[in-house]
């Protein structure tokens, strides 16, 4: 079990450590008691006051819904070493959903100008153009026509 | 006839909705799922279920041959198609009347009429009903400029077999034109298989308000009032309620008056809705006809105290409708919020696995929902997941109720939309009533509000422990009298 972890959440990194009854978030110490029914977590005490909360976990994503809203974590590890394996390509140039790659519009190689649609995706029957984010030219295009992409995989590679 | 088998020719929320009617009504129901789907809820909720192909919907739900098939071979006497795949397919229709079963939904002449949206604007304009300002696509270039200059920018490229807010692109200049229409024609072949497309002048702030109607073989034409739709995204609606806070019972009359000519004009027979768009200055424009049973029925269904399954059913069977029917009198108002597997703001596909889920209850609250925990949404279907709707005396009750509801609404593991419906259910504009087909691209970005610090715990919980939620912080909970915080159970 760890004792520490790294967490993204949408406020940006958390180090979120085991304590005596409770938590370190960053270092500081928050004294709570976990409430769960049927093996799940359902609400946190904090000070006297009960929070519901639910919580699920796959792979690396936490999702946690708290008071109404909704919250995803990913445990950092992982995420940095993805997006170390991200870093050349443009953000704008990675799969902003999952879907299918429908038609492909340039060829390796080819120069592109800023604007100009490199690619489409479809899902869920809604097409979706991805455009160049600057004028450049395309080094490698890592998914072919037809390809299942997840969101945040690369699709062009552009020099 | 009576019909004694109905084969579900759908998926989701609306396969479900179906079979809990039909079943009301002691009929046995028939699901249909493609390999995506064998664990999909909608197939638990029938009789019977029979595998009809790939995850693909042109493998599956848009195979009119293994439907017609399945329908043969779990010897069904009727098919409902629901809404979206088939259900406004006139070659569907037909072939579920050439195998000689009964079809819940209107004469396929009357789908093929209102389906080409180009045509249905002309027999409209023949009937009398005022249509949106329009042109066919012209083949030559300048043809094109001289359509955009009589029109007048904005336009819309529309899909003439479209639906559903699927093959629409705005067009605002000259210079985006020819790629609007690229784009449109290859969205509708894919969503339709039909790559034609139209002009359609770009109203300025309009309020989307529809009619439903309801039609027996009798020549009984009936309409059971409007829903306001005008909150929408990507010409998708994503709220809808009724009464329409903008009509008055004169306005209503008159539109009420103009849906049941549009009907007529094409014989309609069973469940449509006649879609206007409605100016601000009252005046309103036939938009387009659906030719089957819409989403956001229950909103009709929660005022009227009605079920529009069972009565298209009815119908189908042959019977007439209600006498009372023509003197229906709504009770309150009501709301539905569509939740879709979409980022909130992008308005992009989500997908993954439901790990977790509980949905609102409680008085004047309903959610038609085609999924439960573990469900896989996939990218292969529309994204709608669950439809919340809430009702109550006032128009202001149904929106406590809204807001409350989806608060409570728990979906955990594939992105929703829920964020995004609560700011529109909370904000001050809608509770004035004051909207548009435009008002959700002007509601304020969200407040960025900080992420609580039990959100942080239950998410470092989740970590430390492996993935599950034990322990960890179940502190002195063994002996719950010697606990030292003060709590102590009630006896």
């Amino acid at each position: 079990m760890r004792r520490e972890a790294r967490l993204e959440g949408p406020d940006g990194e958390i180090v979120v450590g085991r304590a005596d009854g409770g938590i370190t978030i960053d270092g500081r110490r928050l004294a709570l008691d976990a409430v769960e029914a049927g093996g799940e977590l359902r609400g946190l005490r904090v000070e006297g006051r009960m929070i519901p909360v639910r919580a699920a976990r796959s792979g690396d994503l936490i999702h946690v819904f708290c008071d109404g809203r909704t919250f995803q974590f990913r445990l950092v590890s992982s995420g940095a070493r993805r997006r170390a394996a991200a870093a050349k390509f443009d953000a704008d140039l990675l799969a902003p959903m999952p879907g299918r790659v429908r038609r492909l519009l340039v060829r390796e190689g080819q120069s592109v100008a800023r604007g100009e649609t490199l690619l489409i995706l479809e899902a869920m029957k809604m097409e979706h153009e991805i455009r160049s984010p600057r004028a450049g030219r395309i080094v490698r295009l890592p998914v072919g026509e037809g390809a299942l992409v997840d969101a945040g995989m690369p699709l062009v590679e552009l020099a | 006839m009576k019909i004694r088998r109905l084969l579900i020719a759908n998926r989701g929320e609306i396969a479900v909705r179906i079979a809990r009617s039909a079943r009301e009504m002691g009929i046995e129901t028939v699901a249909v799922y493609s390999e995506a789907d064998a664990a999909a809820v909608h197939v638990r909720t029938c009789d019977r279920a029979v595998s009809i192909g790939g995850a693909a919907p042109s493998d599956s739900y848009l195979s009119i041959s293994r439907l017609i098939e399945a329908a043969r071979a779990s010897r069904a006497d009727a098919v409902h198609p629901g809404y979206g795949f088939l259900a406004e397919n006139a070659a569907f229709a037909t072939a579920v009347d050439d195998a000689g079963l009964c079809w819940i939904g209107p004469p396929a002449a009357a789908i093929a009429a209102m389906g080409d949206k180009r045509e249905a604007r002309a027999r409209m304009e023949r009937a009398g009903v005022p249509v949106v300002p329009g042109a066919d696509v012209p083949s030559s270039a300048e043809g094109l400029a001289a359509a955009a200059q009589r029109l007048g920018y904005p336009l819309l490229v529309k899909a003439a077999a479209g639906g559903g807010g699927k093959g629409i692109r705005a067009v605002t200049g000259a210079a985006e034109f020819q790629r609007a229409i690229a784009a449109a024609r290859r969205e509708s072949e894919s969503a339709f298989g039909d790559a034609t497309v139209y002009l359609e002048k770009l109203m300025v702030r309009p309020r989307h308000v529809e009619f439903q109607i309801f039609a027996d073989r009798r020549g009984t034409t009936v309409h059971l009032n409007e829903r306001e739709c005008s909150i929408q995204r990507r010409h998708q609606k994503i709220v809808e309620e009724t009464p329409s806070p903008a009509l008055d019972p004169q306005l209503r009359a008159r539109m009420g008056e103009a849906a049941i000519s549009a009907a007529k004009a094409v014989s309609y027979v069973g469940a449509g809705t006649i879609e206007f768009l409605l100016a601000p200055d009252r005046r309103f424009y036939f938009l387009e006809a659906n030719t089957r049973l819409q989403v956001e029925h229950p909103v009709t269904e929660e005022v009227l105290g009605l079920d529009l399954v069972r009565a298209q059913i009815r119908v189908a069977e042959g019977r007439a409708l209600p006498e009372r029917w023509r003197r229906l009198v709504p009770v309150g108002a009501a709301l539905e919020c569509r939740v879709y597997a979409e980022d909130p703001e992008t308005f992009l596909p989500r997908s993954g696995e439901v790990l977790s889920y509980e949905e609102p209850r409680g008085p004047g609250i309903r959610v038609d929902s085609g999924i439960e925990g573990g469900t896989r949404v996939s990218i292969d279907y529309d994204p709608i997941l669950a439809k919340v709707v809430t009702r109550g005396p006032t128009r202001e009750v149904a929106i406590s109720r809204m807001r409350r509801a989806l608060r409570e609404y728990v979906i955990l593991g594939v992105g929703t939309n829920l964020s995004l419906l609560r700011r529109v259910v909370e904000s001050q504009e809608f509770a004035d009533g004051n909207l548009d087909t435009e008002w959700l691209g002007r509601l304020a970005a969200p407040r960025p509000e900080p992420v609580p610090e039990a959100a942080i715990a239950a998410a470092g919980l989740m970590t430390l422990n492996g993935g599950a939620a034990k322990s960890a912080a179940r502190l002195e909970a063994a002996d719950p009298w010697l606990r030292s915080d003060g709590w102590r159970p009630i006896r």
